[in-house]
């Protein structure tokens, strides 16, 4: 059976990797995005069990690419979590969000989070 | 005004000016001050920059010209002005010499909008500093993490005792870190509540995910229980009950030096619910407790102290929890620790507006 699809989008490479590394822990595929740009094109291509999502980027804002996400039927059982330090932008997105986080947010608990979405997509 | 200015009166202001003239430059109000005739005499250098001349020019003029308005100067009196785009608070102070008589009024001015600036400079560093320094320790953390759950490979047990030390500094620089930015954001006066309904076993929920790993690299068990007489939904700030919780969790976390840390939430009468986060075997003393809830001033006095017990982040507990209208019970019993947050019980919208707690809940003998 392949693994399930997990979108690490994360501009600060060192976050990236802690959350890429925790995806992978819970079972996931993992591909690392490092602008928001880049994400919108590879989001129109595949279909991601679970987006983990930095919010703070350059170019295309988390907020913009969460709104995609959720206008687009092909992605409706996409779970995305939101990752952020700035708690006033958290609160902008927390309707549209299945999880927020505030930063710091520690490869246990992504981990942890992402294991609870293994299979639920289906 | 209206007095005849006398000599004497005269001699009396020219010793005034000359006793204090090196205050008056070097002080950092802007001073004027005017004779009996409403001229002035004298200013100071700060004077000259609010006003954008030189002390030459301010000198000779009348003070309806400065203030933008005749003033009758009978009294001590503060005025509120505005000059170009500065605002200006103005109190005038009159003057009088060894024989009583007045001789001078002194104008005192001070840059509002300075002040202000100050405040938002300084609110500014501190929230711009607090997230620049919680995302490098945030890779920090994560690093430690991955080694811990060896992502890269079985560690030996010297370098897991070096990655514990190295888990233990940045976790209480990061606890440092995430009270500044709490502490910046009440002072900004960004503490609000946002209130929504909830069900309290996502509470437990979050506060598991969130400090599972802390207990369990301290070896401790973090357990939990809901009383069966609270109601499944209750009616709150989510988010922020879940940092009170996290912060009295991670509080007792530090604190415990073995055992269980046990999150309790029941009912301690009809009108209120409470959340109770007790320890097992940890020595926190009363004065420590106190202080536990200080302000985040004193977590300065607590590193030089290398006081490691009370963690900052109690401060902002205290203050959510009022906030709420609700109270903290701190209790003991034998070693054990007991920090209990008793809140209104809400239910609906409308009950989170009705009154805070009048009566003095009756206090836990702390051996629940």
């Amino acid at each position: 059976m392949s693994h399930l699809l997990a979108l690490v989008i994360e501009d600060y490479v060192d976050a990236a990797v802690i959350f890429r590394e925790a995806v992978k822990r819970a079972g996931f595929e993992a591909e690392i995005i490092r602008d928001g740009k880049t994400a919108l094109e590879r989001l129109a291509t595949v279909e991601p069990a679970i987006v983990i999502l930095d919010l703070n980027m350059p170019g295309v804002s988390g907020a913009e690419i969460l709104q995609q996400i959720r206008s687009d039927p092909r992605l409706a059982k996409t779970h995305v979590i939101v990752a952020t330090a700035h708690p006033e932008m958290a609160d902008e997105v927390r309707d549209q969000a299945d999880l927020v986080l505030i930063k710091p947010v520690t490869f246990g608990q992504i981990s942890a989070l992402a294991a609870r979405f293994q299979g639920l997509g289906e | 005004m209206g007095d005849k200015v006398t000599k004497e009166q005269a001699r009396q202001l020219t010793a005034f000016l000359d006793k204090n003239e090196s205050i008056l430059k070097n002080i950092d109000e802007g001073i004027v001050i005017f004779d009996l005739d409403g001229k002035a005499v004298a200013a100071n250098p700060a004077a000259a920059c609010l006003f954008g001349q030189p002390v030459r020019e301010v000198i000779g003029s009348d003070m309806g010209t400065l203030l933008g308005e005749e003033v009758k100067i009978d009294r001590e009196r503060i005025l509120n002005l505005r000059r170009d785009d500065k605002a200006l608070l103005v109190a005038l102070v009159l003057v009088c010499g060894p024989s009583g008589q007045t001789i001078c009024t002194v104008a005192v001015f001070h840059d509002l909008a300075q002040e202000a600036d100050m405040a938002r400079v300084r609110d500014d560093f501190v929230s711009l500093a607090s997230h620049e320094l919680r995302t490098p320790l945030g890779a920090v953390l994560g690093y430690v993490d991955m080694l811990r759950e060896d992502v890269y490979g079985p560690l030996t047990k010297q370098q897991s005792e070096v990655v514990d030390r190295v888990a233990a500094n940045a976790e209480q620089l990061a606890s440092l870190v995430n009270s500044l930015l709490d502490e910046a954001q009440m002072q900004a006066g960004g503490l609000t509540l946002n209130r929504v309904p909830f069900a309290p076993i996502k509470l437990i929920d979050n506060v598991q995910i969130v400090m599972a790993r802390a207990a369990q690299y301290k070896g401790l068990n973090l357990t939990a229980c809901i009383a069966d007489d609270v109601p499944a939904m209750l009616y709150g700030d989510f988010q922020r009950l879940c940092q009170v919780l996290s912060n009295l969790v991670g509080n007792a976390i530090g604190l415990a030096k073995s055992g269980i840390v046990h999150v309790e939430v029941y009912r301690p009468d009809e009108d209120h619910w409470a959340l109770e986060v007790s320890d097992t075997g940890s020595s926190i003393s009363e004065e420590t407790q106190s202080y536990a809830f200080a302000p985040f001033r004193q977590v300065g006095v607590s590193i030089r102290r290398g006081r490691r017990g009370a963690e900052p982040g109690l401060s902002i507990v205290r203050r959510l929890v009022a906030l709420m209208n609700g109270k903290i019970v701190e209790g003991r019993a034998g070693h054990r620790n007991i920090f209990t947050v008793i809140l209104p019980l809400a239910l609906r919208d409308t009950d989170a507006l009705c009154e805070g707690m009048e009566e003095p809940i009756s206090v836990q003998d702390g051996t629940r």
